[in-house]
């Protein structure tokens, strides 16, 4: 399994005082994908994310990378590439002096293609980077983090301080060089469209714990819209969960995983786009996941 | 990481040169001009051949020089600068700006980042203030000589081995300052209190204590030298025959030298009168054994902290 997963979590959790930023977290991710991680502000994303970088140190839990403890600094550092929010990078450096750091501060550090790339996308070398607009600033960032050839990439809200058009722009330029490389990518945002348009995997973490996490396909899959109605939920007849229902006075609308074709034929059936995925989990929040369940099934 | 260091730091580096080099001219122009007039009016000579007559070449040669001595405490706030502009910003501005994330990923580990740093800045710290400090003390020579005070507190701390200790300390305190508060400003802030606190409490507090002092009692006999060249006084007192202190003018007007008086009579006076003097004073014999153990004091305190900064940036900012 370890050759497959290029992280994995058991039971990771990071406390800050009696604060939980992060709690019981089982992930594996699997190599070669492009893991969307969402959320709200404040889910735990940045310290997810800054826990698998070796940056931050686990309260509780395990995590490896690569099969070992990211904070191994030695060994990882030299395979990922990690660009934290808001792209940070020292803003008194020329692009060109920002590209001299990374060259020698790395022991492969491929400058001729990051000069290159950053050519292409017509940003001055000489530009100190604290002149350069935000999305140029991202762009510097993307491009040293890729410079390092990582194996594993980490971006942290990489586009949220982009118009739509730089954004677009930078996922157009991550996802080529990814598929140029097939390296692994962990990208965090709370923009769906930016997941749906980049991501093959999908983690949603919600109040430092993780809600839903799988491939985006098989997830999609794995869940339908149902409108009817007005009626009690429940679970059975290919329905395996009701995560999310809505009652108007004569309707009822609900999102539902399933686990075979749906039986009750007073349901009409629709597939569920990323977002109303999404949006379902994140309200279902307000009622306690497992005791809803529970109950649930019982009534199946 | 020479290079980054030198792109980082190289600002900080020129400004601190740049300051050195002005105080030196400085130094050097009145300096050379002072020690000039320390031998050409003959104090030099004077003290060197132990006359016990210097004084008024000594006024003379003081009251010249005064003002300029009084620029010379100004010079005790540069340790605390290292501290504000070259220490706290070490590591706070980088955890403020979240740079830390962008440098501490790259290939090399945080230790190596941070311990190359701290080698190159102490490096420059040691050499920077080991020349203003031998340049200070070669300045403040011909004063130091002609008072005799170099041991006062104020002065002490000028020369010889503590500014070297002090900015050292003040270097590391704003780099730990920097590590825990996360924070250039907080940082400066509580370097600058920190460093002037400590400074204020250990001249004035914890210094007289280094070694307990001497206490001398003698019999006050006309010509007996109550000076103590060189040595740092406490206090000096005169009691009569009934333990009274008295002012030590006292003796001299008490036991009064006239035509017909001598040497025996005046010394039975004081005698049975019971005048004694006691005095207790840090002798100048210490004053490098005082700088030793203040320099040791600055240092130890420094290395502490350094690595403070060290455990901070390994093992809290995980």
């Amino acid at each position: 399994m370890t050759g497959l997963n290029v992280l994995e979590l058991r039971g990771l959790g990071k406390r800050y005082g009696d604060q939980w930023a992060l709690r019981d977290c089982t992930l594996a991710l699997p190599a070669g994908r492009v893991v969307g991680l969402v959320g709200p502000n404040g889910a735990g994303k940045t310290t997810l994310l800054q826990l698998a970088v070796g940056m931050l140190a686990p309260s509780a839990g395990e995590i490896a990378l690569f099969g070992r403890d990211p904070r191994e600094a030695k060994s990882v550092l030299p395979r990922i590439g990690f660009v934290a929010q808001d792209s940070p990078l020292y803003r008194t450096f020329s692009v060109a002096d920002t590209l001299t750091l990374c060259r020698l501060l790395n022991a492969r550090f491929d400058e001729a293609w990051a000069r290159d790339r950053l050519g292409k996308l017509r940003i001055p070398l000489e530009r100190k980077v604290g002149e350069l607009s935000g999305g140029q600033r991202a762009q510097v960032a993307l491009a040293v983090a890729l410079g390092k050839r990582p194996e594993f990439l980490v971006l942290d809200e990489p586009v949220a301080s982009l118009d739509p058009l730089a954004r677009r722009e930078f996922l157009t330029a991550l996802m080529d060089a990814v598929a140029e490389d097939g390296i692994s990518v962990v990208l965090s945002s709370h923009l769906l469209a930016d997941v749906e348009h980049s991501c093959d995997y999908l983690i949603l973490l919600m109040a430092a714990e993780v809600r839903l996490d799988g491939d985006l396909d098989d997830l999609l899959a794995a869940h339908r819209l149902l409108v009817g109605p007005r009626k009690r939920a429940t679970a059975g007849g290919g329905i395996a969960a009701v995560v999310r229902e809505s009652h108007s006075d004569r309707q009822s609308t609900l999102l539902v995983r399933i686990d075979g074709p749906i039986l009750d034929p007073a349901w009409l059936v629709h597939e569920v786009d990323l977002e109303e995925l999404v949006l379902a989990y994140m309200v279902e929040q307000h009622e306690p996941r497992l005791r809803s369940l529970p109950r649930l099934e019982a009534n199946g | 990481m020479s290079w980054l260091i030198w792109r980082q730091h190289r600002q900080q580096a020129l400004f601190g040169a740049a300051t050195l080099a002005l105080i030196a001219l400085l130094l050097l122009l009145t300096g050379l001009h002072m020690h000039s007039v320390f031998q050409r009016s003959g104090l030099g000579r004077c003290l060197t051949s132990r006359h016990p007559d210097c004084g008024n070449l000594q006024t003379a040669f003081e009251s010249r020089f005064a003002t300029l001595r009084q620029l010379v405490p100004f010079f005790m706030a540069l340790p605390a600068l290292l501290g504000l502009f070259w220490g706290a910003p070490l590591i706070g501005r980088e955890l403020e700006q979240g740079t830390h994330l962008f440098v501490w990923t790259q290939g090399v580990t945080r230790l190596r980042w941070l311990s190359s740093k701290l080698a190159a800045l102490l490096a420059l710290t040691l050499l920077l203030t080991i020349s203003y400090t031998l340049l200070i003390s070669w300045w403040l020579g011909p004063l130091d000589r002609s008072t005799g005070d170099r041991f006062r507190p104020g002065i002490f701390d000028q020369q010889g081995l503590v500014p070297v200790a002090y900015a050292v300390f003040a270097l590391a305190l704003g780099i730990a300052a920097g590590a825990v508060l996360k924070k250039t400003m907080p940082a400066m802030a509580a370097t600058l209190v920190g460093f002037v606190g400590l400074r204020l409490i250990v001249a004035s507090v914890v210094r007289k204590h280094f070694v307990s002092p001497v206490k001398k009692s003698y019999v006050p006999l006309p010509g007996v030298d109550t000076s103590h060249p060189g040595a740092w006084v406490f206090s000096q007192k005169t009691v009569d025959g009934s333990g009274h202190t008295v002012a030590p003018f006292t003796v001299g007007s008490v036991c009064r030298a006239t035509k017909s008086s001598t040497q025996a009579s005046l010394d039975h006076c004081v005698r049975a009168h019971g005048f004694l003097n006691t005095d207790v004073f840090q002798p100048a014999s210490r004053y490098w054994l005082f700088q030793g153990i203040e320099a040791a004091l600055f240092s130890a305190l420094a290395l502490a902290l350094l690595a403070l900064a060290v455990w901070w940036v390994r093992r809290r900012l995980a």
